[in-house]
């Protein structure tokens, strides 16, 4: 099969997804007890300005009139105002959505440059005693992986390299105090820090995302890690890996082999493991202070903000769509039988 | 062996000792700490509160923040409570509200999974209620897991109930897909045409002579639904948006003990989590251990019964 067509036929499943999930969160919304028109104004409107918000928001008429009204609001990007910041919902979106994402994308990174070819180097053949202790050391932490709540997981590193150590600098967000904000470029201040050369700015914000990203990748990394080490044992007994080994060639590009083979299926441990860690995300920012969308979710759900918190749904499960869309394409270009076989 | 008047069969103990369950388990010694575990677990859920030194959900005078000590196993809280005490009662809550949340997503997401998947693909009303639930848990699973709970509870308000709710709401769905792909590799077997052949109805072919044989990995999969629902459940406690203290729940408990780890007073987080962590893990192995005793494989590798 050609990209394109591919492509249209995977876009052809994405339209009535988003439709899905903007309908779903219409649903929950107006399940919720009591006037919609005050849940998204908040406690601080008076009784008279209801009506206007109930007029802005399209809250007047029968339910599938309001629905329409909805969705003409959300593809303009209306997505209501903020009682407590007092900001469009949209826009304290736009300004928080770069910090979280700087989170979740250095996680992927640890997780799939670093965690990833030590896995898959551990269940190759050899049998020196540094694979062993590596195969044990991976086989305990697939085991404690999933057993570690990332919220107290980011407590006890906090306790022991900033309170204990010192090492690293106290969990009060992405930056020292005291150290500008970069010139905003993508929002991303390690990217930013370094698209404008500001070296004080860069260390500060990568010593600040050590201890959030190691503990989003120690957890959430391990779903991946133990898709690839499955993977990789079966792969072991693969016809392709025994005539590799027939014919002589060296473990190293062995290796080379299975590491190429397991990335189908690593793709699809990612695209899953993205949507528990835009949640792993929420927990971990509270922690760091870090102030990006999951914090900006915290903190609505406390304040019974609802705009915000039905902003953050629906954006953060846009996104989820847009990561299972983009595994997708990559799929296709790591498992060459979609090209061939259709 | 007669002592007195009592008799004691050992016949009944070898029968245990050489039991394929607990030859399993001697092997198996991680599966066999989540098994002790588990059964330890239940017990504290319900007798907890009767057993601990010092009232979970009452502050002791002049006790705050106390490290640990042979008083306070666990030391105090910023509030004076005894974290050890707290730590064992939360098993009830914590338990009560994950597998409540668990068993609610195994009898309704697996029955369904079963419909889904037997209906898949055929025509008629029943064809098209398949397709239209596949696609609706496709659009639930597009949310992000922990916000989709978080617009939940902040919809419905924070209590143990909606939490159940929540764990509902997000886990039934891994128990529909097992259940539905068990149906799917079942449903073309022989016995299936035999029933068909002999009268039964599409749904009695369904839910009677299929449900059964799909039901048993659903089943296995109970153990860990509730270690993801222990996750849920003290995540959302941890943000306020769960279980509210006094009650003892660990997410809360770490909550509350989460302001007093920046100035070095480690033990009213780091207790609960350690119990939490313990607890996951542990159910984590049980359902490894249910897991393992069905496959027929085990048997031959641990040279049982021969």
């Amino acid at each position: 099969m050609k990209f394109l067509p591919y492509l249209a036929r995977r876009a052809a499943f994405f339209l009535p997804q988003v439709l899905g999930v903007v309908t779903i969160t219409f649903i929950i919304v107006r399940l919720i007890p009591g006037d919609p028109a005050r849940l998204m104004a908040g406690p601080l409107v008076p009784e008279a300005g209801l009506e206007l918000i109930r007029q802005k928001l399209g809250l007047v008429g029968p339910l599938p009139v309001q629905y329409i009204n909805y969705l003409r609001n959300l593809t303009q990007g209306e997505l209501g105002v903020s009682w407590y910041t007092g900001n469009p919902v949209a826009t304290d979106l736009v300004t928080r959505l770069p910090a979280t994402m700087e989170l979740l994308l250095l996680t992927l990174l640890v997780t799939l440059a670093v965690m990833l070819p030590i896995a898959i180097r551990s269940v190759s053949l050899g049998k020196g005693w540094g694979k062993a202790v590596t195969r044990r050391g991976l086989f305990g932490y697939g085991m404690a992986a999933g057993a570690f709540p990332d919220f107290w997981l980011a407590l006890i590193m906090v306790l022991i390299f900033y309170v204990v150590l010192g090492w690293l600098p106290a969990p009060t967000g992405q930056l020292d105090i005291g150290v500008p904000i970069p010139t905003r470029i993508t929002g991303m201040y390690i990217v930013d820090s370094l698209l404008t050369g500001n070296w004080v700015v860069f260390k500060s914000s990568i010593l600040h995302a050590i201890l959030p990203v190691f503990v989003l990748a120690f957890v959430y990394g391990g779903a991946i890690i133990k898709v690839a080490i499955v993977q990789g044992n079966q792969l072991q007994k693969a016809a392709f890996v025994n005539f590799a080994k027939v014919c002589g060639l060296s473990g190293a590009t062995i290796d080379r082999y299975i590491t190429r083979a397991t990335y189908p299926s690593v793709a699809t441990a990612t695209a899953v493991t993205f949507g528990f860690l835009i949640g792993g995300a929420v927990l971990v920012e509270t922690i760091f202070s870090w102030g990006g969308m999951g914090q900006y979710a915290v903190q609505s759900v406390i304040n019974a903000d609802f705009a915000a918190i039905q902003g953050v749904v629906l954006v953060s499960a846009l996104i989820n769509l847009v990561v299972y869309v983009l595994v997708d394409l990559v799929y296709f270009w790591v498992d060459p039988r979609i090209k061939s076989l259709g | 062996m007669k002592i007195g008047s009592i008799v004691i069969n050992y016949q009944f103990l070898h029968k245990i000792k050489d039991s394929y369950v607990v030859v399993f388990l001697t092997h198996r010694p991680l599966q066999a700490f989540g098994v002790i575990y588990m059964i330890i677990s239940i017990i504290l859920a319900a007798i907890g509160p009767l057993i601990v030194p010092h009232s979970p959900t009452l502050s002791i005078a002049g006790a705050r923040l106390l490290p640990p000590s042979a008083e306070y196993w666990f030391g105090t809280d910023a509030t004076g409570m005894d974290i050890f005490s707290r730590c064992i009662c939360a098993f009830r809550m914590d338990l009560l509200i994950a597998l409540s949340g668990s068993v609610l997503s195994m009898v309704i997401g697996g029955p369904i999974g079963v419909f889904a998947g037997y209906f898949d693909g055929k025509g008629g009303v029943f064809g098209v209620l398949s397709m239209l639930i596949l696609r609706f848990e496709d659009v639930i699973q597009a949310f992000p897991i922990f916000v989709l709970g978080l617009l939940l509870v902040a919809a419905f308000g924070p209590s143990p109930i909606n939490i159940i709710i929540v764990i509902f709401a997000i886990n039934h769905i891994m128990n529909l897909r097992l259940a539905r792909s068990e149906i799917l590799s079942l449903r073309d077997k022989p016995f299936v045409e035999a029933a068909r052949a002999s009268g039964n109805s599409e749904l009695r072919i369904a839910f009677l002579h299929l449900m059964p044989n799909a039901m048993t990995p659903v089943f296995a999969m109970l153990s860990l639904v509730t270690g993801f629902g222990i996750f849920l459940t003290a995540g959302l406690s941890f943000i306020g948006a769960g279980v509210r203290a006094p009650t003892p729940e660990w997410g809360s408990m770490i909550s509350i003990g989460a302001p007093s780890m920046i100035t070095g007073e480690w033990w009213p987080a780091l207790f609960p989590g350690i119990v939490m962590a313990m607890t996951i893990f542990a159910y984590s192995m049980v359902g490894e251990a249910i897991t393992a005793l069905q496959d027929p494989l085990e048997r031959i590798r641990l040279g049982y019964g021969r």
